[in-house]
């Protein structure tokens, strides 16, 4: 993926978590009991952990968050204006009869914010509250608010940054309090471990007890830290790194400040969602330093090897098989990652006992959970990672069942979705877009000449037997055995409520068997209306099987000698193969074709995509649904097709490997 | 990272020699085990993965999208190895 998306991967953020409470315009606290009327009140999650906890997540990053809170409803509140965002805050402990960190802000008509703090929990996070292993699987660690973790040494500090390190990770430390000298006493160790120190100038002079940031930024180099970003407020910021230690000047973006409440000022960039305002605009330009690792060797580290890429992954083996059993069955349980337990009391169970009772079966149709350790019911996704209702995180190999080929909330594709909501979606009419995105699947895909547009694979795998049908005036369509084609009377796999009508003109072959098209082509005589085939044979439970590229051109020709329509279902493998038809590798074009799942990310859409020769046809048949003319779709859809095209030519290539390209293997 | 995730597949799967048809585009691939017609070791390989922290199907194929990272990749080779092992012990050695 290129680096506009937010493959920013796991990062974990630790430290101070904080409730803040924040009222607007409060030009003074009234007298005796005198009551005033602000404009807003709002609570968020703040501090050095939980606000930038917020801001990574809304870029994309898949986040976890270490600190402590109390057990009373303030740390509740904080949990879940991060946990709707999609942080992760299983790692938040809760400290009995505490109070959880909070701040009460009254902002001044001018933006200033005087603050009314309980330091509460937070100082109170212990080294024994830190698992390694949930630092260990991260890309980054920000360590934030060292200076306000009372609970831990300096060592204990370092040792969670070595840990992190050793495996690869970045890792970043910033600063909570205004500093003192002996406060830098503590942080030596951690810093001398850290990537980066991120403190504001103030913090920073304060720390070190100079009057020059240049040499307090020295200092802060000379106790092993690899680069030093300070933030000034509006003059920006200054950054040095070693071994040249020479300040560079970042200078500061302009920004109309409302309120920074909650900012997370670190580690942010101009995109990061809807927050207010910044509080440090300038650390916007830091980004770019940030998440690279640099390149250096300390020697007063000893470092266990770098985590050597996936590519090491392959060639990692066990000892062949049944010699090393119960090596298995002790790492049967990893202790880090979201292990489900569905009991009782978990979101999912509740759900699941509601849905009895409103909905036929529990679920329906192709999710219904696969399995009973499977959760039912998901709560949102980012990149390539899921999470359930529960908080479980996964890497998602099932991408939605197909839509998600570009990862979950791809940017580009919901800056389209914004853009295209805020002007309409369901309207008397489609939305320009509609033209915008039949231009460019024409464009996109060799043979098509027209694009109409529906929902779902079924409608547009039916519509392309109707307008067969149409153009020929003939009736039988050939279909593989065993293929599926959706979930209409027509072609559903389980006969429940389906008559023996509706499949009456319907012929069944074989799959790269071109003999057996034959023999249904000969059974349809001279009613063969089109011949309907998957790009691979892909029958859910059954060993996949590519096309025969002989097969395919054998249909071309049979549906060319016939006047019949070569119907390519290219549903479920469109532009996830190749940036065109499934087929255009093969060498072979059909008449008409069938698309929905990844066309638009994720977002409801479907398409049919036809040569001119079935044009009239198209044109004659009644198609349409109420949804089927929805703009949001289709500005998706705009976006995801470039979005891919823009994929290829950074790869070099399509998506990942094309049906002609590799024939499956496997050693059994 | 399709053709990185079935090496990586396949060479667990021999590591744990278990016979297993991984088939399919490698952006759109699917594991069954040797003989396992009723999806049995399917389904503790998919329950094990799961368990591991990777949203497989042990009934229908599995999709790779563009979004994922080396990191994505190791944790769900990770889990891969940890549920071939599943399924080793499931079959008693």
């Amino acid at each position: 993926m290129n680096a506009r998306h937010p493959g920013l991967g796991r990062i974990t953020v630790l430290g101070a978590c904080i409730l803040d409470v924040l009222g607007r315009p409060v030009e003074a606290i009234p007298p005796g009991q005198g009551s005033v009327r602000l404009t807003e009140i709002k609570a968020t999650a703040a501090g050095t952990a939980a606000g930038p906890a917020v801001d990574l997540a809304k870029l994309g990053a898949s986040v976890r968050v270490i600190g402590a809170l109390g057990d009373d409803l303030l740390g509740d509140i904080v949990t879940a204006a991060m946990a709707r965002h999609g942080v992760e805050t299983a790692c938040l402990v809760r400290k009995k009869g505490v109070q959880t960190s909070a701040t009460i802000l009254p902002i001044r008509p001018n933006g200033e914010r005087p603050a009314l703090h309980v330091p509460g929990a937070t100082r109170l996070l212990g080294r024994a509250d830190v698992d390694l292993e949930h630092i260990r699987d991260s890309r980054a660690l920000l360590i934030g608010a060292p200076d306000a973790l009372a609970g831990m040494t300096g060592e204990e500090l370092a040792e969670i940054a070595v840990a992190a390190r050793s495996h690869g990770a970045l890792v970043a430390v910033d600063v909570l309090h205004p500093g003192r000298p002996q406060d830098l006493d503590r942080l030596a160790p951690l810093l001398a471990q850290a990537d980066w120190f991120m403190p504001n100038a103030d913090q920073l002079l304060n720390l070190t007890g100079r009057a020059s940031l240049t040499e307090a930024m020295n200092d802060i180099l000379s106790l092993g830290t690899h680069g030093v970003a300070v933030t000034q407020g509006a003059d920006g910021c200054q950054v040095a790194t070693r071994p040249d230690r020479t300040p560079e000047s970042l200078p500061a973006l302009a920004a109309d400040v409302v309120d920074t409440t909650g900012c997370g000022r670190r580690l942010q960039r101009r995109d990061a969602g809807r927050a207010p305002a910044r509080r440090d605009p300038a650390r916007r330009g830091l980004a770019r330093h940030r998440l690279r690792r640099p390149g250096r060797h300390r020697p007063g580290l000893r470092r266990r090897d770098r985590e050597p890429g996936p590519g090491a992954q392959f060639s990692r083996r066990r000892t062949a098989g049944p010699g090393r059993p119960d090596q298995g069955a002790d790492q049967m349980n990893p202790p880090t990652f979201g292990q489900p337990t569905f009991g009782q009391q978990s979101t999912d169970q509740q759900l699941r006992d509601r849905a009895k009772a409103v909905i036929p079966g529990g679920m329906y149709g192709h999710q219904a959970a696969p399995g009973a350790a499977y959760p039912q019911f998901m709560r949102g996704g980012r990149g390539a990672r899921v999470w359930d209702v529960d908080g479980h995180e996964y890497v998602d190999l099932m991408c939605s069942y197909g839509p998600v080929v570009l990862g979950h909330r791809h940017p580009a594709v919901e800056a389209a979705v914004a853009v295209q909501t805020e002007q309409g979606d369901c309207q008397n009419g489609p939305g320009p877009v509609m033209v915008d995105l039949a231009e460019l699947m024409v464009a996109t895909v060799r043979h098509a000449d027209w694009a109409i547009f529906a929902k779902n694979g079924t409608d547009a795998t039916t519509m392309c037997c109707t307008i067969a049908r149409a153009q020929t005036q003939k009736n039988k369509i050939l279909v593989a055995r065993g293929a599926y084609h959706g979930a209409a009377p027509w072609c559903t796999p389980r006969p429940a409520g389906t008559t023996k009508a509706d499949h009456e003109n319907l012929i069944r072959y074989t799959f790269n068997d071109l003999e057996s098209v034959k023999a249904a082509a000969a059974e349809a005589g001279d009613d063969l209306a089109g011949i309907l085939v998957s790009p691979f044979k892909h029958d859910a439970g059954f060993d996949q099987e590519l096309v025969d590229p002989a097969f395919a051109r054998g249909l071309r020709k049979l549906c060319d000698e016939k006047g019949a329509a070569l119907i390519l279902d290219d549903v479920r493998c469109g532009f996830r193969l190749h940036l065109g038809s499934s087929w255009e590798p093969v060498g072979v074009d059909p008449d008409l074709s069938a698309w929905s799942k990844a066309i638009a990310n994720g977002r409801a859409l479907a398409a049919v995509l036809g040569h001119d020769r079935f044009r009239d046809g198209a044109a004659s048949v009644f198609v349409t649904g109420s949804f089927w003319f929805a703009a949001v779709p289709m500005a998706a859809a705009i976006a995801t097709i470039r979005a891919l095209k823009e994929e290829k030519r950074h790869r070099g290539d399509g998506p990942d490997g094309h049906p002609a390209a590799r024939r499956d293997r496997g050693p059994g | 990272m399709g053709t990185q995730l079935r090496d990586g597949i396949v060479d667990q799967a021999n590591s744990w020699d278990l016979a297993v048809n991984y088939t399919g585009p490698p952006a759109m691939p699917y594991l069954t085990f040797a003989g396992d017609t009723n999806h049995e070791l399917g389904s503790v390989f998919a329950a094990q993965a799961l368990r591991g922290g990777v949203y497989l199907h042990p009934r229908h194929n599995w999709f790779v999208s563009a979004a994922m990272t080396g990191d994505d990749l190791a944790l769900v080779l990770e889990a891969t190895d940890q549920a071939f092992a599943a399924v080793r012990k499931h079959l008693g050695q």
